[in-house]
């Protein structure tokens, strides 16, 4: 998938509208992005990519960029 | 990773009690936004639970499932030579509460007795460790689990409080010889894990602490779906595996009950029919590693009991600690539940 792509499917598994995907807001400003969400997302992770994140990664992200750019390190997203 | 295979057991029986206080998230939790109330009703899949008060421990509502199963089996207790009290809420620091449960339930002298600090790992180690007394030189075994998480979580934690019930069981193993069939366990450990699930003071690294709140629990759920979903499904295919089995030859998945959300998607990614891992967390909560025992009485109590039922009992949680054991039921075998009052 692409970062449109990505966005629309985080905005799926938090259930907000796209608009509502602000990457760049700190994690602790976005109602929907609390432990549940952080489940959620987890387990879309898992269920799509077959991917969990590490320790380190979950403690250090901090905003949907962050998220945004492991995923693309890892390929999951591609933009051409 | 740890194996082993054990024949030579039976469970006589199975007991579980619950108190009978049932405190309702969305009705009893006014100290919380309902908003959030209601994600933890719909994702942790946790309506009501039950509760003991302040003066019940786990340890009475595993002596009441003992009570009970020992006269359902018509066991004489003299014949019991071995307890094993798994808790991380046990009546005393010193001495061990299995002591305290030997007397209560008036034991012979030759009884071994032994407390086994674990918890959510708890059940799987429990009847590994009684089969293993069993083929040393012991006959019977009580494995008695039972914890109540409710009475160490923080009222004002939103994070942990709407989560747990309490609750005790009673398993009755003995040594048969005719009992072919054989019993396979797989256990793992991650130390790096322990603070994911822990409560800091009280113990002694900080018996006292000025902020009570460190007396409570403290959860990192993110880390433990983290770790979920990272080793269950190993500990589920290695133990297929030594068992030459399928996931189509065993009746049932019992999981340790601690997410709906978390064992729904192990469940979907292990390839387990839904019918096969049954869930109780809307009545009970999770109640630590009891809840499996609870779920095989709430399961099983109106099963087909003209042919035994395989399962695979899978604890996994707090330290980081998992376990499982694939093991038979047969038909004989009694199942019980009783309340609390």
């Amino acid at each position: 998938m692409n970062t449109q792509e990505a966005i629309s499917w985080l905005a799926d598994i938090f259930n907000v509208d796209e608009t509502d995907i602000q990457v760049d807001q700190p994690r602790e400003s976005l109602d929907y992005w609390d432990s549940m969400g952080m489940l959620l997302l987890m387990g879309e992770l898992d269920d799509l990519f077959d991917f969990t994140l590490t320790e380190d990664q979950l403690k250090n992200i901090s905003t949907i960029n962050d998220l945004l750019d492991i995923l693309k390190e890892k390929n999951f997203i591609v933009d051409k | 990773m740890s194996q082993s295979e054990i024949k030579n057991c039976r469970i006589a029986g199975i007991s579980s009690c619950i108190p009978s206080k049932i405190y309702n998230n969305r009705r009893d939790s006014t100290q919380f936004p309902k908003i959030d109330v209601e994600k933890v009703v719909s994702l942790a899949g946790i309506v009501e639970r039950h509760v003991c008060d302040d003066s019940t421990c786990s340890s009475d509502l595993c002596y009441k499932s003992a009570e009970d199963l020992i006269e359902k089996l018509g066991w004489d207790k003299d014949t019991i030579d071995g307890l094993i009290f798994i808790t991380q809420s046990p009546d005393y620091f010193l001495p061990s509460t299995s002591c305290v449960l030997h007397e209560r339930l008036g034991l012979s002298d030759d009884c071994a007795a032994f407390d086994i600090g674990l918890g959510c790992s708890g059940y799987p180690y429990g009847i590994w460790m009684a089969a293993m007394m069993l083929n040393s030189s012991h006959k019977r075994v009580l494995v008695l689990h039972g914890e109540t998480p409710n009475r160490f979580t923080s009222p004002d934690d939103k994070v942990t409080y709407l989560l747990f019930g309490d609750a005790g069981s009673a398993t009755a193993l003995e040594y048969d010889e005719n009992c072919s069939t054989p019993w396979y366990f797989t256990f793992g450990t991650d130390g790096k894990g322990y603070e994911d699930l822990i409560i800091y003071s009280g113990g002694f690294r900080k018996r006292f602490d000025d902020d009570q709140r460190q007396h409570y629990l403290y959860m990192k759920g993110t880390n433990l779906f983290n770790f979920t979903i990272k080793k269950i499904p190993s500990l589920i295919k290695d133990t297929l595996n030594i068992s030459n089995k399928n996931t189509e030859d065993i009746d049932y998945f019992i999981f340790h009950q601690s997410n709906k959300y978390m064992m729904k998607h192990l469940v979907k990614k292990c390839g387990i029919k839904k019918e096969q891992a049954p869930i109780i967390l809307d009545k009970f909560g999770n109640t630590g590693g009891p809840s499996v025992p609870l779920t095989i009485t709430q399961t099983l109590n109106d099963r087909d009991i003209t042919k035994p039922v395989s399962m695979m009992l899978l604890g996994y949680g707090v330290g980081l600690s998992w376990g499982a054991a694939l093991l038979e039921l047969d038909k004989e075998a009694i199942i019980s539940h009783i309340i609390y009052d």
